[in-house]
């Protein structure tokens, strides 16, 4: 392989720079999608109150413990979970294998996620072309995405070679951007792509906003109740467990914590750099996206079009359908409708690929600074890898494997490595080592409460999560008791796959150490 | 939307917007 002499890692160019990658990472699908959908379902207006909760106890915390613990790990040129685990406990042999999650984590969901983003950028040119003109309810959207992505045939699509298409073009402009590098790829297309993204989102919320009383046979149904929708509060909901957990587990989704991916991004950090201003104003830029831009668009015009009782229903049928038949209905009933359907679907493409760069990352980097790669090589490799499970994503997706990878990935692996993410911080590296790597270079200080919450309360909170989604979901799960039959045996071989993925880099980062111990007494 | 609605609103998206002024102002003066 193509070994090179050792050169010092690259860094990012401007401070806006990696804040705007991170804020891109953290930016996507579920900012615009998932967290109306959440809100709705979880007490309107009173969902906020868990939501900040969870903001301030778990993701703020987390968001600092990462961007710390990577650029520390960055100092010693190790920029993935695994050598950067190892730096905050060298002691301990074992440590390293726990860091495989933060690898294994963003390439699976790296995945998944770019075929679902290929989608976005194919609807974003049906939208100019009018593809879909003809889908006049939801019956027929629907029909038109399934025949899309391959599930049917009907007069739209006859096989998946459009939507392989756009993939192959989507995979290929993520591949593009981490070959460039972090400065010239990275840092350049995050920047530029949260311009656009804000722009687009701007001028349909502005859409949205102005729409007023579409349907005059339904004086109800106005922007101004769709916001009452989303924002009412019932109070009443607050006793419930779920609509905690439901909070607790869009902040995780929505800061892109317990991934491993701001390790990365915060591994290229200089040692002085300002990590605790920088992650705050990463974190509070992902929340205007998610909290004002993404709270104004689909549940507003949904409302407007739809009325009460089928935002209800749009609502339960989740954020996939909200995204994919809702708003481009909705947008075909406004003037200039093509044109606002396609800046919905572009800047749902641009928050997925600033999202899916920083899920390939990790896996990169890991082949750059462990095996002494060159980008290119590195880049490779995991293209090629990446490239070959992506077929059992497209070609199986009616068996399951989208769902089945995102519960035990996007859902159970973050918080469990969020967990020993944070224990290692405050316990093992120590709050006091911590908390003066944390203000190191600082722009700010962070309230010394942090230091008790970053050491009690976000450990118990994360363990309170996860032993409620294994009581819930995980044993059900894992014993197929919600899997229809016919899927089953689909299921288990998938997972064999994923053991098998998860050991094939739990063996990657046994040899690696091996080279480095081998390089170490040669020197 | 009722008043407790609007009240909800107005303070998250409030405080979000504050913070974020806040801690953008501040970033952009050392952005070296």
């Amino acid at each position: 392989m193509a070994e090179r002499h050792k050169e010092p890692r690259e860094a990012w160019g401007s401070r806006l720079g990696v804040i705007l990658a991170v804020a891109g990472s953290a930016i996507g699908l579920g900012n615009f999608l998932r967290f109306p959908v959440q809100a709705a379902r979880n007490g309107g207006g009173a969902f906020m109150v868990p939501y900040f909760i969870s903001f301030l106890l778990l993701g703020l915390p987390l968001m600092w413990v990462e961007w710390t613990t990577g650029r520390f790990g960055g100092g010693f040129e190790r920029g993935t979970a695994p050598g950067i685990f190892e730096t905050l406990w060298q002691k301990n042999r074992f440590i390293k294998y726990f860091g495989v999650i933060g690898i294994f984590g963003p390439t699976v969901i790296f995945v998944y996620y770019t075929y679902i983003e290929s989608w976005l950028l194919g609807y974003s040119v049906f939208a100019l072309t009018g593809k879909y003109a003809a889908c006049q309810d939801q019956a027929s959207m629907t029909a038109f995405l399934h025949a899309y992505q391959g599930l049917t045939q009907n007069e739209h699509f006859s096989s998946i070679s459009t939507a392989y298409f756009f993939f192959l073009i989507t995979f290929a402009v993520n591949i593009g951007v981490i070959v460039v590098g972090l400065r010239a790829g990275i840092e350049r297309v995050c920047k530029l792509g949260m311009l656009v993204l804000f722009v687009c989102a701007v001028v349909i919320m502005i859409r949205v906003m102005t729409l007023g009383t579409p349907d005059p046979a339904h004086p109800e149904w106005t922007v101004g109740n769709g916001f009452g929708f989303l924002w009412n509060p019932q109070w009443a909901e607050l006793k419930k467990a779920k609509v905690w957990l439901a909070a607790a587990g869009q902040i995780f989704f929505t800061l892109s914590v317990g991934f491993g991916v701001i390790l990365t991004y915060a591994s290229y950090l200089r040692k002085q750099d300002d990590v605790a201003l920088s992650g705050l104003t990463a974190a509070t830029t992902n929340e205007i996206a998610e909290v004002i831009l993404g709270g104004s668009i689909v549940i507003p015009a949904a409302y407007a079009f739809f009325g009460h009782q089928g935002t209800t229903e749009i609502a339960a049928g989740g954020a996939f359908n909200l995204g994919f038949v809702t708003m481009p209905l909705v947008l075909q009933q406004v003037a200039f409708g093509g044109f606002f359907a396609f800046a919905w679907f572009f800047l749902l493409f641009v928050a997925g690929v600033t999202s899916s760069i920083s899920l390939a990352l990790p896996a990169v980097a890991f082949l750059e600074d462990e095996f002494n790669l060159d980008r290119k090589t590195a880049s490779i490799i995991f293209a090629v890898a990446t490239f070959t499970l992506c077929q059992i994503v497209i070609f199986f997706l009616g068996y399951g494997a989208l769902d089945e990878m995102d519960f035990w990935i996007g859902t159970v692996s973050v918080v469990v490595f969020a967990a020993i993410e944070v224990i290692l911080f405050a316990w093992v590296f120590g709050i006091d080592r911590a908390w003066t790597e944390l203000h190191s270079g600082s722009d700010i200080r962070i309230p010394r409460i942090y230091r008790y919450i970053i050491k009690y309360v976000t450990p118990v909170f994360l363990f309170l999560i996860l032993g409620f989604w294994i009581v819930q979901d995980a044993w059900p799960t894992l014993l197929l008791q919600r899997t229809e039959t016919q899927k089953v045996p689909f299921v288990i071989t998938l997972r064999v796959l994923l053991v098998a993925l998860f050991a094939a880099l739990a063996f990657l980062v046994w040899l690696a150490w091996r080279k480095r111990e081998g390089r170490g007494a040669e020197s | 939307m009722t008043w407790g609605g609007w009240i909800l609103l107005a303070v998250s998206w409030g405080a979000i917007l504050g913070l974020f002024l806040l801690c953008l102002g501040r970033a952009l003066r050392k952005n070296k």
